[in-house]
């Protein structure tokens, strides 16, 4: 018998492995294509097409936009609910593909979280919510098209999400463009809100202030520090959180020693490090990617660093991932973060609340950008109910004059130029440490890992733990 | 600027640190320049291989408590068979012409890499794992040089890998039938070398090696879907500067890219390094086209 | 021992062969001469099965040969030394040898074969330890004829050996073919060069844009008024 005939009986177990890859492929397209399977059984809209004249506030001139809802046939409006029937469609653009994806999931689930708890309520004033998810990988010009696209095509109301910075520069560029309101998940760089946009609202600390609160906080922890090197990434978001650094610092006694940006999601931080040593600072502080802070502490202990390294703002080193990744050697640091459960709060028992039942519908623990979704789609529900209306300009005006309250953010209100009103006193700091029973927080929490969770240190309103030098 | 008394301090560890990881750099590439250079085929998809490797040895581990070292064999023999399969994906491009063969294959197992990595991120999730093992974060260190136990048994066992590989392609008869074909498939099947055979064996031999090479890379690194994706683009630059196809060259390309990348580090910001090796790659590639020893397998 | 019956065979759509039939008996030299372009490689491929025919079929010693895969072929004794020597130029002139006796019978022979063959061509001893990419072109084609013969073939098929090379080079390419004749393998020789293959060969054809026009013994060919006028400009 020849090769040729026997590698023909492989054929079957090929065609099967190459069945399988196709049934994948088409999965991902699926879900690439912005089709979310979970909310498809809404039944056959009807389209209305509107024209109407609105006035884009900011900008003094009149702007024609066109905006599309869709209502069905089957149901009869009550009166108590002026938009029976309508689907409220938020566009959702985030990195679901690549290394941002562990993030760019975290916050979609929390999207859809609020979204299944305000549909199962009955929607918005009878509308129910409908997303259209969008992935752009790592690549921010995707996420400008991915925008586009939700804007133009799916024609939804307001878009959410981004994570990344530089995600962030490019939607609010087109949202802007199309005078769609864009309410960030993550995206701290302060110039995200400082380009005098108006359609965009960011829900997440900008990098001042994390940086005024870990400032605050490392000179505590470590007063005599005088020569601090910082290594950021070279992203937008680590530049962003470097200027802000270099001009906090003398508030605090530092000089920058090493401010060299780094190649993210490098395999090696050796050299690099080896240089930090070199310039002998007495504190390094890391603006840094989940994993990349986590191989940062890690090999800094191979090249001898034996200062104190800490987080000054983080892209995920504020989760539980950065514990299961850096292991023992984790505790001890110090990070400001929106949200913890293990903080002094009076709303307490709704977060706990909200954090088991996130457990128990994606089995992990809830994080930041988890959060910060479930809270957009609470201000986007806020915004629609005072609103009544799904138009872009008034959406927008009503997002704008939000005041709401929120257990597990705070008081929410905008600052004019967009930016989050109140992070600047309920950002709190959190301290790696052993797990136990602390002031109405039980030691069996299931957000803990290799023995270690977050603890609230500081400000002494939310603190649950003492700040303790490692 | 650093002074020239701290550069002498900080040379002899980047020399070090760069030879490692040129060491782990050569180990994921060599498969991607075996397989091109037994069948011309760009395989785009190998980086997703070394990913897979990854996750066999953090499974074996979690599941079976296999320690990470024995799972090396695993990981090359599963991907190894994985190789028959996907030959069958490539084998169609073979009846065109060279030229349009390479472009097809570059499109062919970019789509397979999206697949992959795809396909994991719906299985195992986006989340980041990590292998835990013994050397990961043990130190020691040899004349003031700082090292990691886990980049120094990577390093060993790329070696020892690299080594068995070069032996059996220079003493075996099967290796020599397979240098045979990557230098001219014609005149090897006239000497009664069966080429498709040998072609399913590069290819077994060229992904198992991948897998092996991610399997190391756990070691010292996090695993997640797409990580493939991050490498993938190294490796082909380091294929390339040392000769397609050439697998002595990769070792040169990996140690070359490792040195430069570390050594860079002392006189440029860490981001960018990379450019140090594109500067590299397009220098040799001004004087030696075909890279530092291409076309000898 | 070798009976091409009628092939038809095409690259892609373009026929190169029409209806062509040759014979190699036992013990038998047969030249198959035409000019450049007439076929003769791709008649050689096709036997060597690297090309199939549309139609027609190939038998060697009665058994059907057509539509195996080359290394098969090897392995029935049809081995060829093909045009242009193709050898493994990386590779050492030892290399080279040894991977011409590849098929598992020739495998375990391959050092007494490596003796012979080093007998036949001593400049190969020589140059053992030399890649073949960097030998003259007499020495590379002593080594692809060498090679070739390290499967103990059955059959030698040579494609233009003579090509290139000086005439004194050629003189002894063709007494090497002579010699191996000699030891008792049947030869099957493709040349543009006419009047010295057909003057060494039993039999000869004559191959013209993909046809077989003329066959005779080789001194009967070298006598054609044809075959004079067109190739040996007589
Ligand atoms: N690979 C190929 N593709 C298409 N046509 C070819 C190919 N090789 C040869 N031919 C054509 O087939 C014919 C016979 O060629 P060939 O057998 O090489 O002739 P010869 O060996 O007698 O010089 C020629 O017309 C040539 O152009
Ligand atoms: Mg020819």
């Amino acid at each position: 018998m020849y090769y040729a005939e026997r590698m023909r009986r492989g054929v079957v177990l090929s065609a099967a492995i190459v069945a399988t890859i196709a049934v994948i492929v088409g999965f991902v397209v699926g879900i690439a294509g912005g089709y979310f399977w979970g909310l498809s059984a809404v039944p056959a809209p009807v389209t209305v097409t509107t024209t109407k004249t609105v006035t884009a506030p900011g900008a003094a001139k009149t702007v024609t936009a066109t905006s599309t809802v869709t209502a069905t046939k089957t149901v009869t409006a009550p009166a108590a609910a002026p938009l029976a029937g309508k689907v409220i469609k938020v566009g959702v653009v985030q990195p679901l593909s690549g290394p941002l994806a562990y993030f760019g999931e975290s916050g979609l689930d929390g999207v859809k979280f609020a979204t299944d708890e305000i549909n199962a309520k009955g929607g918005v004033l009878g509308a129910k919510i409908e997303l259209h998810i969008e992935d752009f990988g790592i690549d921010y010009k995707a996420a400008a098209a991915a925008a586009e696209k939700l804007i133009t095509v799916d024609k939804v109301n307001v878009v959410v999400g981004g994570f990344a910075s530089g995600a962030g520069y490019t939607i609010e560029d087109v949202t802007e463009k199309y005078h769609v309101p864009y309410v960030t998940i993550g995206c701290s760089a302060d110039t995200i809100t400082a380009r005098g946009y108006h359609w965009v609202f960011r829900t997440a600390p900008n990098s001042t202030e994390y940086m005024l609160m870990m400032g605050h906080v490392l000179s505590m922890l470590y007063p005599k520090a005088k020569r601090v090197a910082i290594l950021a990434e070279n992203s937008e978001y680590g530049q962003a959180s470097l200027r802000a650094i270099k001009k906090l610092a003398p508030q605090y006694g530092w000089t920058i020693v090493y401010d060299e940006p780094y190649e993210k999601r490098t395999p090696d931080f050796r050299p690099t490090l080896q240089k930090v040593k070199a310039t002998n600072p007495d504190l390094i502080g890391l603006v840094s990617y989940l994993t990349d802070a986590a191989l940062i502490m890690k090999q800094s202990k191979e090249v001898g660093i034996n200062v104190p390294i800490s987080t000054i703002s983080g892209a995920g080193p504020q989760t539980l991932k950065f514990i299961d990744l850096t292991g023992k050697g984790a505790e001890g640091m110090v990070m400001a973060s929106e949200f913890w459960p293990n903080k002094k709060w009076p709303y307490l028992p709704a977060v706990m609340d909200i954090s088991y039942k996130f457990w128990d519908k994606y089995k992990r623990p809830i994080d930041f950008q988890a959060w910060a979704g479930i809270g957009v789609m609470y201000i986007i529900k806020d915004a629609v109910t005072r609103a009544k209306s799904l138009d872009h300009t008034d959406l927008r005006n009503a997002i704008a004059s939000t005041n709401m309250f929120l257990p597990w953010m705070g008081p929410i209100l905008f600052y004019p130029n967009g930016h989050a009103g109140w992070w600047k006193y309920n950002l709190v700091t959190y301290q790696i440490q052993k797990v136990r029973q602390v002031d109405g927080i039980p030691a069996n929490i299931p957000w803990q890992s290799n023995g270690l969770s977050f603890y609230a240190v500081y400000p002494p309103k939310a603190a649950v733990a003492a700040l303790t030098t490692p | 600027m650093l002074s020239l008394e701290m550069v002498l301090a900080l040379l002899p560890s980047s020399i070090v640190y760069g030879i490692f990881l040129g060491g782990l750099y050569a180990i994921i590439a060599v498969g991607l320049s075996m397989i091109f250079g037994v069948m011309k085929v760009i395989n785009l998809a190998h980086g997703d291989f070394a990913m897979l490797g990854m996750y066999i040895t953090f499974w074996l581990l979690t599941i079976f408590g296999v320690p990470p070292l024995l799972s090396l064999p695993v990981s090359f023999a599963v991907m190894f068979a994985v190789g028959f399969p996907f030959m069958w994906l490539v084998k169609p491009l073979f009846k065109r012409p060279l030229e349009e063969m390479i472009n097809s294959s570059v499109i062919l197992t970019y789509g397979a890499s999206l697949a992959l990595a795809s396909g994991a991120q719906m299985i195992w999730t986006s989340n980041f794992r990590r292998v835990p093992n013994p050397y990961w974060g043990t130190t020691f260190s040899i004349g003031g040089i700082g090292l990691d136990m886990g980049y120094t048994v990577v390093f060993m066992f790329a070696v020892i890998v690299y080594l068995m590989l070069y032996f059996f392609l220079i003493r075996t008869k099967v290796g020599k039938a397979i240098r045979a074909v990557s230098q001219d498939p014609d005149a090897a099947a006239l000497m009664g070398i069966d080429v498709d055979r040998m072609h399913t064996l590069s290819m077994g031999i060229g992904l198992g090696l991948a897998a092996l090479g991610g399997s190391l890379l756990s070691l010292v690194y996090y695993l997640y879907p797409w990580v493939g994706e991050q490498l993938v683009l190294l490796m082909f630059i380091i294929c390339v500067l040392g000769g397609l196809g050439s697998i002595l060259g990769v070792f040169y390309g990996a140690l070359i890219i490792g040195l430069a990348e570390s050594i860079a580090v002392i006189f440029i910001p860490a981001s960018i390094k990379d450019v140090v090796a594109y500067a590299i790659f397009l220098g040799i590639l001004l004087i030696r086209p075909q890279g530092l020893l291409g076309g000898k397998m | 021992m070798l009976d091409v019956s009628d092939i038809d065979v095409f690259y892609g759509d373009l026929q190169a062969l029409w209806g062509v039939s040759l014979k190699v008996e036992k013990g038998e030299i047969v030249a198959l001469v035409g000019s450049n372009g007439a076929g003769k490689t791709t008649t050689l491929r096709t036997i060597s099965g690297l090309l199939h025919p549309r139609s027609g079929s190939v038998h060697f010693l009665d058994k059907r040969i057509d539509g195996i895969p080359p290394h098969k072929i090897v392995e029935e004794g049809v081995v060829q030394v093909p045009e242009g020597r193709r050898l493994f130029p990386q590779m050492t002139v030892k290399e080279n040898l040894e991977l011409g006796a590849y098929t598992k019978e020739a495998w375990e022979k391959r050092f007494d074969t490596i003796e012979w063959v080093y007998t036949l061509f001593p400049r190969l001893k020589e140059r053992e330890k030399q890649l073949a990419g960097t030998m003259s072109g007499g020495e590379r084609q002593m080594l692809a004829v060498g090679r070739a013969l390290m499967s103990k073939p059955k059959l030698l098929m040579l494609d233009e050996p003579s090509l290139g090379l000086a005439p004194i080079l050629v003189m002894q390419v063709f007494d090497a073919v002579k010699k191996i004749y000699e030891e008792g393998v049947s030869i099957l020789l493709v040349e543009q060069n006419v009047q010295k293959a057909l003057s060494i060969a039993d039999r000869g054809y004559v191959l013209e844009n993909g046809r077989i026009v003329l066959e005779d013994i080789g001194e009967g060919l070298l006598n054609n008024p044809h075959v004079k006028k067109a190739y040996l400009g007589i």
